[in-house]
């Protein structure tokens, strides 16, 4: 899967057509200008949101009804058009191939990206949410179900929350209301957790091996699913099936402790990654080169794991990185972006950043109109 | 633009673009409609709008819409009385549900479905009154119509739950391949859903 053609109107400061090379495509401006929203066009064509904070309607340009992306895919030699458009009260469409209302499986099996961006490469050292987040992601791209699943987790925890809070502070909700919440949420989490598990199942060799192959010391890297849910971590449980009755139970048992704050203290949304090199923890242990050179191989492993499992390379979205790399490691980055012959789109404030060969284009964007050479 | 119309007009436009799916320009698009097409028509509108105020009330059994005064017409009807209630979220399920002609028991609208966040709890969806009609009308099934989106899910759990203390037969519709479907465009919740739910064949 390449992209071959973009349309992109009142997307919010751009309006643009581009034609893409299949290799890198570089697109270079001062920042404000609207580099970084081709990627996020991308990106809300492909997962359905942004890699933004704020409402879907934000993306559309200042007094327009809707934001539209129109993108022409190239797949053995046949173009599909997708269409995604988004109003200003947040509401999505989406056509694939001309057939409307298509769902964002319908887009996947077109298009796929994995986005990097900056804050990616804090994933070593940063919060556990930073984690979370790259672990959903990841599973959110390879099965879209996930992200509405995830959302509606969050949802019932902040009903719990509310339900919590009155238990606390003396309007104690009904037993069968609480109980109905829980029951809900385990189903929720315990679906959430074995999923999490079995992707890292699939997805920890992959890392460890590209792992194994960029670094210099060659150090093992061991990826733990560390679980607020014992049963996960010490019994090794993975089915949803298995999870929830356990899961279940323990809910009822931390209601008490939970209730005076209204949250829930287990549960996949305090989970976190453990992220080991060479037996050491990386987030204390590894220098910041190498913390970064770890965030690069984890994002690359990604792109394995597509390619094994769908059989195509992702588009790659590279928001900001370059900057934040040393050179070796951009260059090794760009090897195995030329090598697996991935389709990426960067972004970047300066030329310089870029050097690699093979096939690429360069792209100037100005006050959200874009050009290329 | 809107400021150049009448008073009258943007107030109708308004109350107009309230409506579901009607954004301010279809709103005005409905209302200048209504403008030309003069004095009777605009008239009609109104007293047919007058009339669904004043005469359309919830029923006292199931709340349902009725224009009877105590019991709608289903539950006034004694060859309904077959033991069954089918819980639903809104009018118009009853209303799908009807057309369909397959069920024969009586109806309990929830108008809302349960949200603490929202302030929504069973003292909202009247579930005292269905606890009584349970008792008093020997009902053997229950059937849960509620949405399969979380709300809906968590309100089945819990009527599923208090309903149960009381004996009665709880069940809920099943979710899956809808018929005439091809499995190929099938979203993975509903495959998963589908598959998990199969039954011997």
């Amino acid at each position: 899967m390449k992209l071959f053609t973009a349309h992109l109107v009142d997307f919010r400061n751009l309006s643009a057509r581009l034609e893409f090379s299949p290799g890198v495509n570089i697109f270079v401006g001062r920042n404000g200008q609207g580099k970084s929203n081709v990627l996020e066009a991308m990106h809300v064509a492909a997962l359905g949101a942004s890699f933004r904070p704020g409402r879907l309607g934000d993306l559309v340009r200042f007094e327009r009804p809707a934001a539209r992306v129109e993108l022409g895919i190239e797949e053995a030699g046949i173009v599909t058009p997708v269409v995604v458009t988004v109003s200003l009260a947040g509401q999505r469409q989406m056509s694939v191939g001309g057939r409307e209302n298509a769902s964002l499986e319908d887009v996947a099996q077109h298009l796929r990206v994995v986005f990097f961006g900056p804050e990616d490469l804090h994933l070593v050292k940063g919060s556990p949410s930073g984690r979370r987040a790259f672990l959903d992601q990841a599973i959110a791209g390879h099965h879209p179900p996930y992200g509405d699943r995830l959302r509606g987790y969050g949802k019932l925890l902040r009903e719990r929350g509310q339900l919590l809070k009155e238990l606390a502070y003396g309007s104690p909700p009904p037993t069968e209301i609480l109980e109905s919440y829980e029951e809900q949420l385990a189903r929720h989490a315990a679906q959430i957790l074995s999923q999490r598990v079995k992707f890292l199942r699939e997805y920890s060799p992959l890392a460890r091996q590209l792992v194994l192959d960029h670094t210099d010391s060659r150090l093992e890297l061991e990826i733990t699913y560390q679980s607020s849910f014992l049963p996960i971590v010490e019994e090794g449980l993975v089915e949803a099936a298995d999870i929830y009755p356990r899961f279940r139970r323990q809910l009822a048992e931390t209601r008490a402790a939970d209730a005076p704050a209204g949250r829930t203290s287990i549960g996949p949304q305090v989970d976190d990654l453990e992220l080991k090199l060479g037996g050491r923890l990386a987030r204390f242990f590894a220098s910041q080169g190498e913390q970064r050179q770890l965030a690069v191989s984890l994002k690359i492993a990604q792109l394995a794991l597509w390619k094994e499992r769908f059989g195509v390379h992702p588009v790659l979205l590279l928001d900001d990185v370059l900057s934040e790399l040393d050179p070796v490691r951009a260059r090794l980055l760009f090897s195995r972006v030329s090598q697996w012959d991935v389709q990426t789109l960067l972004t970047t404030t300066s030329r310089e950043d870029v050097v690699l060969e093979g096939d690429c284009r360069f792209f100037d964007v100005e006050g959200g109109e874009v050009k290329w050479e | 633009m809107a400021e150049t119309l009448p008073r009258t007009i943007q107030r109708l436009i308004k109350v107009l673009s309230k409506l579901p799916g009607v954004g301010n320009r279809t709103a005005m698009r409905y209302a200048l409609h209504l403008v030309r097409a003069g004095g009777e028509t605009l008239l009609e509108v109104a007293s047919a709008v007058t009339d669904v105020a004043q005469s359309v009330r919830l029923c006292d059994r199931c709340f349902a819409l009725t224009e009877n005064p105590g019991a709608c017409d289903i539950c006034a009807d004694p060859r309904r009385a077959d033991g069954r209630i089918c819980i639903v979220e809104g009018f118009g399920d009853v209303i799908a549900l009807e057309s369909a002609g397959l069920f024969n028991g009586r109806y309990f609208v929830l108008h809302k479905l349960l949200s603490p966040l929202k302030g929504i709890g069973p003292e909202e969806l009247h579930i005292d009154r269905l606890m009584a009609r349970v008792k008093a009308e020997q009902i053997v099934e229950v059937v849960l119509a509620t949405p399969s989106t979380t709300d809906g899910e968590t309100t089945a759990t819990y009527l599923s739950r208090i309903l149960a203390k009381a004996g009665a037969r709880v069940t809920r519709l099943a979710s899956g391949v809808p018929v005439g479907g091809s499995i190929e465009y099938l979203d993975h919740m509903t495959l998963t859903r589908a598959f998990q739910d199969r039954k011997d064949f």
